[in-house]
């Protein structure tokens, strides 16, 4: 059973967002609109994030991308009271929008702020909406549920039906996310992080490698490479 | 560890259920057992002594 | 004392000229709670029907006011119960003509305490789910079943206490409608009130005493918990149960006072609720002030004196940040002002601890609105300190809890006695014994 990790490489990522929109586009997240972004109620399971150290002049900005950490030990499934938000055997952290209550005790117990919730029902521009993604499983989430980064987990249903198809054995290098696949630096990698021979596994065994938040202690599975 | 007790669903509803009926039957239980006390066979009965005439 | 007076006392008479008349006074009040609480049933709908973005929430703040108010009433509970068993544990002779009221204040706050929880709630249709599915390992599971016990034991000890009343009742209100005839035989059931039962009735009193004052502690340790078992920076404390339950209890003692003051004025009970309850429970009220000052000077000075770079973010918000005008209300309200009141004793008085109380109350309040928001509003990772105020939406309903807590006691009050009548009776006689018992013990010596 793989277990799957990501690796970002921060000397590679230029921040340009477009694992930000590649997800929007693959996972149907609703569009807030203007006054609910400013209010904090943008949907977005991958963000890139601004880290500012120092002062002027000397400043130095680290833009990190953050997906969901999948942490093995994650504190928001520790805390649903109804196991809508689980972790499956292969370390995917997922939530079932037919089981959640809306209690957002998952989205307060998240370190990594990862967890986004449907304050009202999905909306999209006319424009947009002939371009949702069809898999039933990236639905639109109904009003008052929470929603979050899930790895793509439709891609791994469709490698393995794919692979199935095609008549040889599911390899875990047929499924990458949309963000790893978007990523114009190539600065993400995505496979099995038990697996030692996999490029993630020797890449998240660098000395360059580092974890957010490691302290916290839930054990991430998204792994970072420092600049420089 | 027993962690499956803890983490599996319904197992906590079922302590809820498990501790809220059985609080339920004993304070049931209760109030039976004081509806229950005999009435008086004679209409005067002697004037029990409270905590405070002991 | 076991069989009924035939004529009524005095006691009686006012006691029980609440629920023989109405004035227009009460149905004025009656409409007017009526009105804030449809104000907020309509916010609820309304919010339930568009989604819960009518609430100011957002990310990372996702808990606010209704969490807020779900602490403050579970606070409010404990006035009862553990105010009264306490009490009653300890035979403070002067609790007597304010338990009833005590008691049914907790019933009622863990009504609307609970029920806040559903409101918070994005998918209130699923309110069956945790009863169906719970895991365990969710705090809210401990809550659960904590809460659950203490619904059913706060029920039981207002009503234990009132048996002898509605068999008095039922024997005596034989003008009253005929459901409420009805309601009071059947609550009655059978009550014959002769020494045995009687006895019976202190053993169950003095049993549920007892065992509802843990079963308190657990209520509001365990909905501190729901906080504390987090990682958020001031949340994520050793402190937080007994602090919550110092809070409650003293919140608690500040709606007794508030409700009993109204009442007493209200239905005259001046001659039964006087100076010895105000002074006494006055005193209980400051000691309880004190505790909880000192448990905020625990918490804030560790948190402060420490550097540990998200804990000092978050008491920054609170110390010298956007939250310093409601960290001073706070003090003023929970510290300064019932100090300033309370340690005189002529400021024990019903004008007196009624403002102290009210001063309480909205501190109170505040405290409960600081511990839950300010945390969420300094993210660890990346995010700029959020902002969350509260929307009109989330006010009405707040006011409507509170209209709706008012009206259920007060309705509550129009159908039961609010002074336990037998039990100042027996207090009384008890007033009348006591002299003797110390003459008595002085001879022996």
């Amino acid at each position: 059973m793989p277990r799957w990790g990501m690796v970002i490489d921060l000397d590679k990522c230029f921040a340009c967002q477009s694992c930000t929109a590649a997800c929007r586009m693959e996972n149907n997240t609703p569009i807030a609109g203007k006054d609910q972004a400013e209010m904090g109620r943008a949907i977005l399971w991958n963000e890139v994030l601004p880290f500012v150290e120092g002062e002027y002049p000397n400043v130095n900005e680290t833009m990190i991308p953050r997906p969901c950490m999948h942490c093995d030990d994650p504190a928001c499934v520790k805390v649903c009271p109804v196991q809508a938000t689980y972790k499956n055997e292969e370390g995917i952290v997922l939530i079932d929008y037919e089981r959640c209550i809306g209690c957002r005790f998952c989205t307060v117990a998240c370190p990594f702020q990862v967890r986004y919730f449907n304050w009202f029902a999905p909306e999209w521009p006319e424009e947009l909406k002939a371009h949702l993604n069809p898999d039933p499983e990236v639905a639109p989430r109904p009003k008052g549920v929470v929603e979050k980064c899930t790895f793509c987990v439709q891609r791994l249903r469709k490698a393995r039906e794919k692979a199935e198809a095609e008549g040889r054995v599911f390899n875990a290098t047929d499924y990458i996310p949309a963000c790893v696949e978007t990523c114009t630096g190539h600065a993400r990698y995505f496979g099995d992080l038990d697996d030692p021979d996999s490029l993630v596994s020797q890449l998240a065994a660098s000395p360059r490698a580092f974890r957010l938040q490691e302290e916290m202690g839930t054990k991430p599975k998204v792994y970072y490479l420092k600049e420089g | 560890m027993a962690h499956w007790f803890f983490d599996t669903p319904t197992i906590g509803s079922i302590i809820v259920f498990a501790v809220a009926i059985s609080v339920f039957i004993a304070y049931f239980r209760m109030l039976r057992w004081i509806q229950s006390a005999p009435p008086d066979s004679r209409p005067e009965a002697e004037t029990p002594k409270t905590d405070v005439e002991k | 004392m076991t069989s009924i007076p035939t004529r009524e006392s005095e006691l009686e008479r006012t006691v029980l000229e609440p629920l023989r008349r109405t004035p227009t006074g009460f149905y004025l009040v009656i409409a007017g709670l009526g009105l804030v609480m449809l104000t907020g049933v309509a916010a609820l709908f309304n919010q339930w029907y568009l989604g819960l973005g009518m609430t100011g929430l957002n990310r990372p703040v996702y808990w606010g006011i209704y969490l807020t108010n779900f602490v403050f009433f579970i606070g409010i509970s404990h006035a009862g119960t553990l105010i009264s068993a306490i009490l009653r544990v300890t035979q403070a002779e002067w609790r007597r003509p304010i338990t009833r009221i005590a008691e049914a204040i907790t019933f009622f706050a863990l009504i609307l305490g609970l029920l806040q929880i559903w409101i918070d709630m994005g998918r209130p249709e699923r309110i069956l789910f945790p009863f169906l599915f719970g895991r365990f390992q969710s705090p809210f599971l401990w809550d659960f079943t904590c809460v659950g016990v203490y619904l059913m034991s706060s029920m039981l000890y207002l009503y234990l206490p009132m048996i002898p009343d509605l068999a008095r009742m039922r024997d005596r209100m034989t003008d009253a409608p005929r459901w409420r005839r009805w309601l009071y035989t059947l609550m009655s059931f059978g009550w014959h009130g002769n020494a045995e039962q009687r006895r019976r009735l202190e053993v169950a009193i003095g049993i549920i005493a007892i065992v509802i004052i843990p079963v308190a502690v657990s209520v509001h340790t365990v909905v501190s918990w729901i906080f504390g078992m987090t990682m958020q920076p001031m949340w994520h404390s050793t402190i937080l149960g007994p602090y919550f339950v110092v809070g409650a209890i003293f919140s608690g003692i500040a709606m007794l006072f508030v409700f009993m003051t109204l009442v007493r004025r209200a239905w005259h009970f001046e001659k039964w609720i006087g100076p010895k309850q105000y002074n006494y429970l006055g005193l209980l009220l400051l000691v309880m002030s004190a505790f909880w000052g000192y448990f905020t000077l625990a918490e804030f000075l560790t948190t402060g004196y420490a550097t540990l770079t998200h804990e000092t973010e978050v008491l920054h918000a609170k110390l010298t940040g956007e939250y310093a005008p409601a960290f001073w209300i706070m003090v003023v309200g929970n510290l300064v002002i019932p100090f300033a009141i309370l340690v005189r004793r002529n400021g024990r008085t019903p004008v007196g601890t009624f403002f102290a109380s009210l001063s309480i109350l909205v501190g109170m309040w505040v405290e409960r609105f600081l511990i839950v928001a300010p945390s969420l509003t300094r993210p660890s990772l990346g995010l700029l300190p959020a902002v969350y105020t509260p929307s009109l939406t989330e006010v009405a309903i707040t006011a409507g809890s509170l209209a709706l807590f008012a009206l259920l006691f007060l309705l509550f009050f129009k159908v039961f006695p609010a002074i336990s009548v037998w039990e100042v009776e027996e207090g009384e006689e008890v007033d009348a014994i006591q002299p003797k018992a110390r003459e008595l013990a002085h001879a022996a010596d």
